[in-house]
């Protein structure tokens, strides 16, 4: 187990440095870096500064490195149009992207595997069909447009939910957490749910689809034919042998989600990173897009690293070096 | 008995697929938006770009309310005064265009890099897949909007973005299938007669490739066309001289607090009713062409 | 014997798949019967029911198949209307299944400690711990060595034959009064198959359990079996004590299986078949379904034959049965 760890430690490394790589020479390397890290607007003598801090003036290898340690340290340059270092904008906004995927994301599990059982144990009933018309329904609706209908309905004609915004937080460990208020649930919910509607899609499928293949596996019989509890058949053995492909999915879908963030964010003004990268796009702000970068690539790999322990915990093939 | 001999591949198919009847239904709603949205500038009341035929003062209207003019505004009007009706059917083949041609392109570019990577085998085969992999690595959606970041606003642009976050995940199936295909003895066959491997790429290992890929396909076009929308609305994707669905929807934000619901909720119905069409068509496509499901 | 002597009584069963293609009838009127301790072989090609048959006594055929007809006496009691919960009472208890697929039969995902267990558990009101020793005792029992350390292993972790192994503790752990293997070692290698069906047939001798070996290979029966069923397109054609079939089979089926067995064939000369193929059970003909196939059918086969005993104890559904061609 420890082998398998350090060996997908290193492949993160490897992923990481050459991540940091095609930044580096989407950044550096096109395009003049004076222009792109340093506000046009900045006085020479500022200018001169900050090529002189980010060695713009050295040869490229050795700027490689300067970026390289500058971005370990948190320093790449300061937003223009906050005037602060971009890193830290980013990771100040980075619990509340976090949260909103988070809870997008159990709601897409807590829900859609028991509906995904459902309708893969009952496929032909009203019910088992009617999840899976309503689940195709449901990935292909625009998720921003559907933002903007449950603004229109919850908040605006019905006036049960806020329109917009972040509720009051509970500081965790330092960080902000607004799941624990009840304030922060009535803004959470909106947006956890427009964020959670494809990824729930997505499980519901792909459960039933898990479902319908397994059941007719000779395991399954020759569990019936022990004579055990049907439930103990479905959670226990269907359940365990279809979680892997689901996690493997969930863990994806996470990452996809954080990205699509973004759109969640802006209808719902939600303070996190996505407002900030499509403000900071729409004004060139390239430092901190650069930053966003590096942190969404950074949190990607401890996504892929958690999936992967994930996976060789749940299949004994993958840890033991059966398959 | 009598059908079996008679069946050729293409008619089980066409009698596979119509087994579902939502499936057909999607299909005729489906080619029902196609065609409005080619015939698009001739079916709308009014070009809604042309600003003589717009009048400021016809802004905001509901749906069904008539303009200064007497023209009756089936949809409503937006902030400007535009028929959302003639703004739909515009935005609708904008949208639409978009997402077959850069889910055509990355399909095509996708396809041949994983056939060739799969039939030369080796170091290119490996440099191909690893690529596949880097890119598969990251959303769709995060890849566009940084290429879009970089590159700027503009059509070509957006299509270039859309291609470059969706061809990997064509060659990879692609390469898959190619493969499972290599292996089978019509390619041996088609070697020993000493074709050149560019024919053998296309002409033979291409085609038979075809089917997981269609299907991927289909839904590719679907995700497209949203990621455009997504895009748009959000102000980095297709300028304002074409306007998408995605850009209609984003205009009519401003006016939700106010309860003018229609600015918005018409153009999203338009892109909803598309992409759900061309999902149920998909669905089934993938039920009749996939192997494992035939009982 | 009477009835209540017998262990499985089947009468007349009937299970018939509904699909969209038609009714199959896979199992047609089937009867047999079998006692305490006696092992019964069912023969016959793929398609001939005899899987069905099986999985019909524990009510385990899957949609859209379903047992319409017949009685099924499990020691007295008609298993036919028994709801799902009374049912699932008496599998892995009174009447265990093995199955064919050795990859498949366990779970791979989960522990053989946690599959024993469950099967001990779901009957038994014991600890774990007690669980736990059930199920290295019955490890050993079955000839796998240091039963305790693999009870911590993975199905994979396993040879075909250790899983079929596994397979057949788990079936004899509750001591069940019937046991009915479904070609358990057809996906094995010869030498293994040979021990497996050893110690199968000593562990049901001295426990008393009847065992129905399901297989398509007459080889295997001949050395294992006390009473044979032979199936062919849902019907058993011929049945009787294995000695009598195999030195006088009367049905044309038996005699050209029997015949297609390559040892008994004559060196350098090409090998026996039956002619022609199974026929589709979409479309079984009226009367005898074998009419296509043999050598001896006349106009009279085309009426559904009856069954008939030529011989005391030996049973042939056939209007020629091959009588003549014995002393």
């Amino acid at each position: 187990m420890t082998i398998f760890l350090i060996r997908r430690l290193m492949q993160c490394l490897a992923v990481l440095i050459m991540m940091s790589i095609l930044v580096f020479a989407g950044v550096f390397a096109i395009g003049n870096p004076v222009d792109v890290l340093i506000n046009p607007e900045a006085t020479l003598a500022e200018k001169e500064r900050t090529i002189q801090k980010l060695g713009l003036d050295r040869p490229l290898w050795e700027q490689y490195f300067i970026f390289l340690r500058n971005a370990l340290s948190g320093e790449l340059g300061n937003s223009f149009v906050h005037n602060r270092p971009a890193i830290k904008l980013i990771v100040e906004r980075l619990p509340a992207t976090l949260e909103l995927s988070t809870c997008a994301m159990l709601i897409a599990v807590l829900l859609g595997i028991p509906l995904g059982i459902w309708a893969g144990l009952r496929p032909a009933s009203v019910f088992g069909r009617s999840i899976m018309s309503g689940s195709i329904f449901c990935f292909s609706l625009p998720t921003f447009w559907v933002g903007l209908m449950m603004i229109l309905i919850f908040a605006v004609k019905l006036n049960w939910l806020p329109t917009t915004g972040r509720g009051e937080t509970v500081g965790i460990l330092g960080i902000g957490v607004s799941l624990l208020t009840l304030n922060g649930l009535k803004h959470l919910i909106m947006p956890a749910i427009n964020l959670g509607l494809y990824p729930l899609a997505l499980v519901i499928r792909l459960t039933c689809s898990g479902v319908q293949e397994t059941l007719p596996l000779e395991f399954v019989k020759f569990a019936k034919a022990k004579g055990i509890k049907p439930q103990r058949v479905i959670f226990v053995h269907v359940l365990k042998n279809i979680l892997i492909p689901i996690v493997t999915v969930v863990g994806l879908q996470f990452a996809v989600i954080l990205a699509f963030a973004v759109v969640t964010e802006s209808i719902f003004a939600w303070p996190g990173m996505g407002k900030l990268i499509i403000d900071s796009i729409i004004l060139l702000d390239r430092p901190v897009i650069v930053a966003y970068l590096l942190v969404t690539v950074f949190v990607f790999m401890i996504i892929n690293l958690v999936v992967d322990i994930l996976y060789s915990i749940l299949d004994p093939r993958v840890r033991l070096g059966g398959l | 008995m009598a059908s079996s001999i008679a069946e050729t591949p293409i008619h089980r198919f066409v009698s596979d697929f119509t087994e579902s009847k939502v499936a057909v239904f999607a299909l005729f709603v489906l080619c029902l938006v196609i065609t409005i949205a080619l015939f698009g500038s001739w079916l709308s009341p009014q070009n809604p770009y042309d600003l003589t035929q717009v009048d400021i003062l016809d802004a905001k209207l509901p749906p069904g309310s008539e303009g200064i003019r007497g023209t009756i505004y089936w949809l409503g009007t937006d902030g400007q005064g535009r028929d959302l009706l003639s703004a739909i059917l515009y935005g609708l083949r904008i949208s639409l265009v978009v997402g077959v041609i850069s889910g055509s392109l990355a399909l095509a570019i996708g396809a041949v890099l994983g056939v060739i990577g799969a039939q030369v085998g080796g170091k290119v085969d490996a440099l191909i897949m690893r690529t596949v992999d880097l890119f598969l690595g990251f959303p769709s959606f995060l890849i566009a909007l940084i290429l879009l970041a970089l590159l700027g606003r503009g059509v070509e642009k957006v299509i270039i973005a859309l291609l470059i976050s969706q061809w990997a995940n064509f060659a990879r199936i692609a390469r898959g299938a190619a493969v499972v295909e290599r292996e089978k003895e019509y390619i041996d066959a088609v070697r020993c007669l000493a074709l050149p491997r560019r024919r053998i790429v296309f002409r033979h290992l291409l085609p038979n490739c075809l089917p997981p890929l269609i299907v991927v396909a289909t839904v590719n076009v679907a995700f497209a066309i949203t990621l455009e929308a997504s895009l748009s609305f959000l102000g980095v994707g297709l300028p304002i001289t074409e306007p998408s669905l995605g850009l209609l929807i984003s205009n009519g934000y401003e006016y939700i607090l106010s309860g003018r619901y229609w600015i918005s909720f018409f153009p999203g119905l338009a892109l909803l009713i598309t992409i759900v069409s061309i999902n149920l068509v998909a669905d089934q496509l993938r039920n009749v062409l996939n192997p494992r499901l035939q009982k | 014997m009477s009835t209540n002597d017998k262990t499985l009584v089947v009468e007349d069963l009937k299970t018939y798949f509904f699909t969209k293609a038609g009714i199959v009838k896979a199992v047609d009127g089937v009867n047999f019967s079998i006692g305490p301790g006696k092992i019964m072989g069912l023969v016959g090609e793929s398609g001939s029911g005899k899987s069905v048959t099986g999985l019909s006594i524990v009510a385990l055929v899957d949609e859209p198949g379903k047992i319409v007809g017949g009685r099924i006496i499990f020691c007295g009691q008609d298993l036919k209307g028994l709801s799902e919960e009374q049912i699932r009472q008496i599998r892995g208890v009174h009447i265990s299944m093995i199955f064919q697929d050795v990859m498949m039969t366990l779970n791979p995902v989960l522990r053989i400690d946690t599959q024993i267990v469950e099967a001990l558990k779901a009957h038994n009101n014991i600890s774990h711990h007690e669980a736990i020793e059930l199920a290295v005792a019955a490890l050993y029992q079955v000839g796998i060595p240091t039963p305790r350390e693999r009870l911590k292993a993975y199905p994979h972790q396993f040879s075909g034959g250790m899983r079929q192994r596994v397979a057949i503790a788990i079936a004899m752990l509750n001591e069940p009064e019937l046991i009915i293997a479904d070609e358990p070692t057809t996906a094995l290698d010869v030498t293994i198959q040979a021990q497996i069906l050893y110690e199968t047939q000593k562990l049901c001798r001295e426990r008393g359990t009847a065992l129905i070996w399901i297989t398509h290979d007459l080889t295997v029966i001949a050395g294992l079996a006390d009473y044979v069923c032979v199936m062919y397109a849902g019907k058993i054609v011929e049945q009787g004590e294995v000695n009598e079939i195999l030195d006088r089979p009367l049905h044309p089926y038996t005699i050209g299986l029997i015949g297609s067995v390559p040892s008994r064939n004559t060196r350098g000369k090409p090998l026996y078949q039956i002619p022609g193929m199974t026929p589709s059970l979409l479309n079984l003909p009226s009367g005898c379904a074998f009419y296509e196939r043999c050598a001896f059918a006349d106009q009279a086969c085309l009426e559904e034959p009856c069954v008939t005993e030529p011989v005391e104890g030996h049973f042939v559904y056939c209007f020629h049965p091959h009588v003549k061609s014995y002393p």
